[in-house]
């Protein structure tokens, strides 16, 4: 069931070419391509400081009409890359995707991904690139990448061991400090998967495989963030999905009252209003 | 004292509007009047104070007049839930979530903190119904609903009768006659201790000594020698009360002030999961990653906390969960909601949510072998193998109904019971046993003479067929025949040697071929 993407933004040449395979496309083009001393001036002083906290792309690129009409006339990056768009998908044991996403010609790029109806943005790096680990929650669902330029490619991705693992996942429509807690006994091993980028929408995922010799288990569920002074007194939006075994999946939405900002440097956690994974054995 | 506080508090500030007279409703044709201030509008029925006293009126017939007239067009059916967390904290949440989705609203949980949610039901027009969650005990479930400061109470215990006086006497009506509550789901109280605790079966007694103090270490209970770290809910919660109510009053026994109680029930079962050394009391939903206790009995027989003895109240520390309802109407759309509850669709709910849910369920004959081996070794002058004979060939070829009925005293059946006739009566009028025949089986407990014992077990069984009947107004008796039968003493479920034992074996049980 291996499955890859790669989708042409604009004309759509080469549909079915992977990632690599386009890498391969870019070394053999002969035209002579803008050194990469020349291109290096625009990067930013401390490229592995700016993928944390990335100055906003849009209103500090077009301060740099070389290099965009450069890449422009050549349809190539800085780094001499063909300036197509893509979005790799590979299943990986466990209901998990390997997604990459190729944007050569869009360093700094906001990536919007909607995923079985929650969404999370991602900044590509400095080379356009980005790579992330996804677990499924739905055994089919569609996951759409958007681009700054309102373009778009999806890909559907489809789950069948999804049946073996109990997932919950939080997705917070701001970055609001706000994480997933939970607590399980010790013969439960949960992993947790947290997506987008800190500062933007984020989504939390919990996933724990139940084997068919499981004993009947509960993990405990809530949700907790430190008040600050940037997150009190608002609201906090999230969206909730449930699936375990043999169950229909549940999902809800839910907005948390502003926390008071005479509050600031506690805590607040909330133990009620996360349903519990509840585990019976079979 | 709370609640009578409250009371004053409505009787002198909130009817202090009253005579603004804010609205006018007219009849249609002009032919009367009423002048009064607007109590509620449930988006069909006008409450209004009145110089005649609280008066409702159909939307239908009048006209309203006045700055007190509702908007119409927007009304937004506002619905007031408090009580115990045990129902608040998952099952509520579910149940509501469950009937949005069977409704087609969309439902946005609006968190204020751990204790106090609203449910915001909307369509694809606007907002409908908003239902408000107050996590307390059942006790303040209670107070609010007399307070009218909630709309349905839920409640793990029926109320007490102070409370049931406070109700009268705030005119919120009878709160024990009628239909005021509902069984949702069952519960039970269980002991909890560690997976590694080897001590997995206690009797009442040593339940009751444990948390009075009487037993402070496990050596006492076939255990090692170590002491019992036992924790409890706060006594105000409904839970402490039922085990307070059933386990230590009928022994004279009070809790001990060495217990260790804790507020939050999952934080009770976590320590208690991770102690070896540690007895908790807590409820079959909520058993985390503990093992529950059995409870035994000297006769050999012991009653395990499952989902079918829960279902047929064999476990005798079942607990169902309850919402009360006003004297007053409620909103179509609770109406709906509490409709919703005792559908098929909130069973599979309440199952996914842990609790044990009332639907009918069979069970044959070869699964009682281990009451039957148990008659069989009890056989004597009493019970003579001759009726233990009758028995077995009456109900070889039938498969009994999880629904079983229990009496308080005499023929007065208990809460759970109550909704089992209604339960079965339904059953019947959708025609679920056309073509069958259903026997009720009257069982006694063996204190006394065989023969009295055998004819009140056919009176009682008498009795429920009688019920069900009554209450099956519109099922057709032509299609499926109801009979009854009794065998005294001759089949028990636990000891008889202590009262819930004996309570458990008077029982009315239903056979169906």
């Amino acid at each position: 069931m291996s499955k890859s993407l790669c989708t042409l933004l604009g004309a759509g040449l080469c549909a079915g070419m992977t990632v690599a395979q386009a890498d391969t496309v870019a070394l053999a083009l002969p035209a002579p391509l803008p050194t990469l001393s020349t291109e290096l001036p625009y990067l930013p002083a401390t490229p592995a400081l700016m993928q944390q906290k990335p100055p906003r792309p849009v209103p500090s690129w077009p301060a740099t009409p070389v290099a965009d009409s450069t890449a422009a006339q050549a349809d190539i990056s800085a780094f001499g890359l063909p300036c197509e768009t893509a979005l790799q998908v590979e299943p990986l044991p466990g209901a998990i995707f390997a997604i990459a996403v190729n944007a050569p010609c869009k360093p700094y790029e906001d990536i919007t991904f909607h995923y079985a109806g929650l969404t999370f943005d991602i900044v590509t790096g400095v080379t356009g690139q980005a790579a992330f680990e996804l677990p499924a929650i739905a055994s089919s669902a569609n996951l759409e990448s958007v681009f700054s330029d309102g373009h778009s490619i999806s890909a559907q991705l489809e789950a069948p061991d999804l049946s073996e693992y109990a997932r919950v996942a939080v997705a917070w429509t701001e970055a609001l400090d706000m994480r997933l807690t939970a607590n399980a006994p010790d013969h439960m091993p949960v992993s947790f998967y947290a997506l987008g980028q800190q500062d933007r929408r984020t989504v939390q995922i919990l996933s724990h495989h139940q084997s068919p010799e499981a004993r009947r288990a509960v993990i405990r569920l809530g949700v907790a963030a430190p008040i600050t002074a940037q997150n009190c007194g608002l609201e906090r939006h999230a969206k909730i999905r449930h699936l375990q075994p043999d169950m229909p999946s549940i999902s809800y939405d839910l907005v948390l009252a502003a926390t008071s900002c005479d509050r600031v440097g506690g805590n607040l956690e909330l133990k009620n209003v996360l349903q519990d994974l509840k585990l019976a054995t079979n | 004292m709370r609640i009578f506080a409250r009371l004053v508090c409505a009787a002198l500030l909130c009817a202090a509007p009253v005579m603004a007279q804010d609205v006018a409703l007219t009849s249609r044709d002009g032919t009367f009047r009423i002048d009064g201030t607007l109590l509620g509008y449930d988006g069909e029925f006008y409450r209004v104070e009145t110089i005649y006293g609280p008066l409702t009126l159909d939307g239908e017939g009048v006209d309203c007049d006045g700055p007190g007239c509702p908007d119409l067009a927007s009304f937004v059916a506002e619905v007031r839930f408090s009580g115990t967390r045990r129902m608040a904290d998952v099952l509520l949440p579910a149940l509501i979530q469950a009937f949005a989705e069977r409704n087609r609203l969309s439902v946005l949980r609006e968190v204020e903190d751990d204790t106090h949610s609203t449910f915001v039901l909307r369509d694809a027009e606007r907002v409908r119904a908003r239902f408000t969650l107050r996590a307390t005990t059942t006790a303040e479930g209670f107070a609010d609903l007399i307070a009218e400061e909630a709309d349905i109470a839920l409640a793990l215990r029926e109320p007490l009768s102070a409370e049931v006086a406070m109700a009268r006497q705030a005119g919120s009506g009878d709160l024990v006659r009628g239909r005021r509550a509902r069984v949702i789901a069952l519960d039970g109280i269980v002991a909890i201790v560690a997976v590694d605790q080897p001590v997995k079966s206690l009797s009442m007694d040593q339940l009751s000594g444990i948390f009075s103090g009487e037993i402070s270490n496990w050596s006492a209970l076939g255990g090692a020698d170590a002491d019992i770290l036992a924790q409890t809910p706060p006594p105000e919660t409904g839970l402490f009360e039922v085990f307070q109510t059933r386990v230590l009053s009928p022994r004279g026994a009070a809790i001990s002030p060495e217990i260790r109680t804790r507020p939050n029930l999952e934080d009770l079962v976590d320590a208690v999961a991770d102690d070896s050394f540690a007895l908790g009391l807590t409820t079959l939903s909520e058993i985390g990653n503990a093992d529950p206790v059995r409870i035994s009995g000297k006769c050999g027989f012991e009653q395990a906390p499952s989902v079918a003895a829960l279902r047929s109240e064999d476990y005798p520390l079942v607990m169902p969960l309850m919402m009360f309802t006003p004297a007053r109407r409620l909103p179509l759309y609770a109406r709906q909601f509490l409709e919703f509850t005792s559908s098929p669709a909130a069973d599979l709910v309440i199952r996914r949510s842990g609790f044990v849910d009332q639907s009918i369920t069979t069970s044959e004959f070869g699964a009682q072998g281990d009451r039957l081996a148990h008659a069989i070794s009890r056989a004597g002058p009493e019970v003579p193998l001759s009726e233990l004979k009758r028995l077995v060939a009456g109900l070889r070829s039938r498969n009994r109904l999880s629904t079983t009925f229990r009496f308080e005293v005499g023929t007065k059946l208990d809460v759970q019971s109550s909704e089992n006739i209604m339960r079965l009566a339904r059953a019947l009028e959708t025609g679920a046993f056309d073509g069958k025949t259903l026997l009720f089986v009257g069982f006694s407990d063996s204190e006394g003479p065989a023969e009295p014992n055998m004819r009140l077990a056919r009176s009682r069984a008498e009795k429920v067929q009688e019920l069900v009947r009554d209450a099956a107004s519109i099922a057709d008796f032509s299609q499926v025949e109801l009979t009854s039968d009794a065998f005294g003493e001759a089949l028990p479920i636990a000891c008889d040697d202590t009262a819930w034992g004996r309570a458990i074996n008077r029982r009315v049980e239903v056979w169906v071929n």
